[in-house]
């Protein structure tokens, strides 16, 4: 069964994603009647008509052509919308460049929390404060620090995907119509 | 122009055969079968075509564990039927007028 279904997939090249598993799907199925009806799938395999399939794939294609004159419109419509299109593109980019800043931002107060905490710790050493007020003035600052570091690693976290959400929905704009040929 | 009449004729066999009958892919491969030498691939153009043109409707049934795609034709579908075998109709009564002014 899978011999066949993969010499099929491989004449499926060049369709999109839904295209393919529609026509698997009527594949499997019309295999998968022939081996209830009492045909091995050498046999099915010796029979099946694999260069058809190539036809299959240009009846589907042909559509396609036909709707050359889309292109024109839809080229139109952008160069029409361009100046909101433009406007709309610089803030988007602008949005995932201070995405970056806050992410940057928050690695810098990560590392000078835990520059301040071993400066503290000097401090008080040097100070020759009782132990009792270190320990529980360096309790605190791990308290607070743990606090404030697990805010900034959320938001750093939360960001970033959020920035290659909007990066791939770039990708997705610029090479759509690529994207669907495969 | 013998290949694009033959579609045609499909089509409109399939048609027939759904209105007949709800049928599924095989079934109906079995039965052209009888008529014209066709294989699976010839098919699959036919009656995807034929279900974008909203002439056939589709619907699953799970059949020994397995899904199966299932045929039904709509009034679209059987307006095609009709308009085609009018339009043969037409054709054949044409070809039987002119045999008739030019006797071979």
């Amino acid at each position: 069964m899978n011999k066949v279904y993969r010499k099929i997939k491989r004449k499926l090249k060049g369709l999109n994603k839904k295209e393919r598993n529609d026509i698997l799907k009527y594949y499997e199925e019309i295999i998968n009647e022939r081996l209830d009806n009492g045909e091995s799938i050498n046999e099915i395999d010796k029979s099946f008509n694999y260069d058809g399939i190539i036809n299959t794939v240009d009846e589907i294609k042909k559509p396609e052509t036909k709707n050359k004159s889309f292109g024109l419109r839809k080229l139109i419509i952008i160069i029409l919308c361009s100046p909101i299109l433009l406007v709309l593109g610089l803030l988007y980019l602008l949005l995932i460049l201070i995405n970056y800043i806050i992410i940057f931002v928050s690695y810098v107060s990560l590392i000078s929390i835990f520059i301040f905490i071993i400066g503290f710790i000097i401090a008080q050493i040097i100070d020759k404060t009782l132990f009792a007020n270190i320990v529980l003035s360096v309790g605190l600052l791990f308290t607070f620090s743990a606090l404030i570091g697990t805010i900034l690693y959320l938001l750093i976290k939360g960001i970033n995907n959020l920035n290659k959400s909007m990066l791939a929905g770039i990708k997705k704009i610029t090479k759509g119509e690529k994207h669907e040929k495969n | 122009m013998k290949t694009q009449l033959m579609k045609g004729v499909i089509e409109v066999y399939v048609l027939t055969e759904v209105k007949k009958k709800q049928s599924y892919g095989y079934e109906l491969l079995q039965n052209l079968n009888k008529y014209f030498q066709i294989t699976e691939s010839t098919l699959y153009p036919i009656l995807r075509r034929l279900e974008e043109a909203e002439e056939l409707e589709t619907y699953n049934i799970i059949h020994n564990g397995r899904n199966r795609k299932y045929y039904k034709i709509t009034n679209k579908g059987i307006n095609h039927i009709n308009e085609f075998v009018n339009a043969w109709y037409e054709i054949l009564n044409t070809l039987k007028l002119i045999k008739e002014d030019n006797p071979l």
